[in-house]
């Protein structure tokens, strides 16, 4: 491609895979149904995407101790977020926030749709 | 009756002050005017002068803790103050005198491997993050009030982890407790106006720091007043933070709702509510 440079074209290729993780963690965020699931899609893929987007930045910085920082960013990144996650899930867990089940959703369902009636 | 009147009597003076401070504000320049004194007298001084006199390369250090240490002195005891203030606050709001080792909510270790080790990973160089912050202040951003945070944060992730200090171990695993941050963070205070009068023993103005016995170059003295007037507030700072946390801390531990560490719910039961 004129005027890109291979790895421009690999930082870019990686920046888009990472707004793609991420897009993931904000569906699920909007699209799950309960606190661990939703927990769960950002736990994943803010690291995940974090961390693609970090490699990216470190390739096209062009700079050794810059890249090295980045390198830092995604280690501690790769340590705080899923750390938090787990942090969060568990303390959940304990203070009995209830997980979504299909048959709990369906029970709700049938008891909005058959009235108040069960 | 009595409550009342004392809520009045607050309400004149925070409205008493607030005009005031409002007809104020109508004499001051406008916010970025080229022509202001400020603009045309202070900053091309400072910004001329505040590598020879003070021996720092970040400005934005020599004007925080040397030019305008008056000010920053103010700043730190209004965080020591706001600090002070929670504890009072929420210490009114529970009630009786505070309690060293709090109750069931943040009274123990956390029971799990995962959150003890990311913290025995992490934490380390979270508080030597910190002390660089501080030290590197004089160069870059940084400085006492952000390295004091950090390290107040550190601090605050070992805390959740590994507990409170316990009283029946001798050394405890971990943690200042209310008391001993509270130690901590007037120690910073007082240290920071111990410099200041440290500079009246030896002559000068209070907080001129140029006039310490620190060494022959004047601004080499400054520099590393500078640094000593930083690390007062890197602690006072710190320890804020932590009393911060620790108040809440027992709060939760005696009002909040316990989160029993042994035996979670079952929460399949609990679902249909």
């Amino acid at each position: 491609m004129p005027g890109i440079s291979a790895v421009e074209a690999v930082a870019a290729a990686l920046l888009v895979g990472s707004l793609a993780f991420i897009l993931a963690a904000v569906v699920g965020i909007l699209r799950l149904p309960d606190f661990y699931t939703r927990l769960h899609a950002v736990g994943k893929c803010d690291t995940a995407g974090l961390a693609l987007a970090t490699l990216a930045l470190a390739l096209l910085s062009g700079d050794l101790v810059l890249a090295l920082k980045l390198a830092a960013v995604w280690a501690i990144l790769a340590v705080a977020n899923p750390t938090g996650t787990h942090a969060l899930a568990r303390a959940a867990g304990r203070a009995g926030v209830p997980v979504w089940t299909a048959d709990g959703a369906a029970r709700r369902k049938s008891r909005r749709d058959g009235g108040p009636s069960r | 009756m009595k409550a009342r009147l004392r809520a009045a009597a607050a309400a004149l003076i925070l409205g008493g002050l607030f005009v005031g401070l409002l007809a104020g504000v109508r004499d001051l320049p406008p916010i970025g005017d080229p022509s202001s004194p400020a603009s045309t007298h202070v900053s091309p001084r400072f910004i001329e002068e505040a590598r020879r006199e003070t021996g720092a390369l970040n400005m934005v250090t020599a004007v925080l803790a040397d030019y305008r240490g008056y000010d920053t002195l103010g700043e730190t005891a209004v965080i020591f103050a706001a600090g002070l203030g929670a504890f009072v606050i929420l210490a009114a709001s529970i009630g009786g005198p505070r309690r060293e080792t709090p109750g069931p909510g943040l009274s123990h270790r956390v029971d799990s491997l995962l959150l003890d080790t990311a913290a025995r990973v992490l934490a380390p160089f979270l508080l030597l993050f910190a002390v660089y912050v501080l030290v590197h202040g004089h160069v870059s951003p940084g400085g006492g009030f952000q390295g004091g945070v950090l390290f107040g944060l550190g601090l605050v992730t070992l805390r959740l982890v590994w507990g409170p200090p316990r009283p029946d171990r001798a050394a405890s695993r971990f943690g200042p407790g209310v008391r001993a941050s509270f130690l901590l963070a007037s120690a910073g205070l007082l240290a920071y106006i111990a410099i200041g009068i440290a500079a009246m023993a030896f002559g000068g103005a209070f907080l001129d720091y140029g006039v310490l016995p620190l060494g022959q170059d004047p601004a080499h003295v400054r520099e590393l007043a500078t640094l000593g007037v930083e690390a007062a507030v890197f602690v006072a700072v710190s320890g804020t933070v932590a009393v911060l946390f620790e108040t809440i801390a027992v709060g939760v531990a005696e009002t909040g709702r316990p989160l029993p560490n042994e035996d979670p719910a079952p929460v399949e039961a609990r679902e249909e509510g």
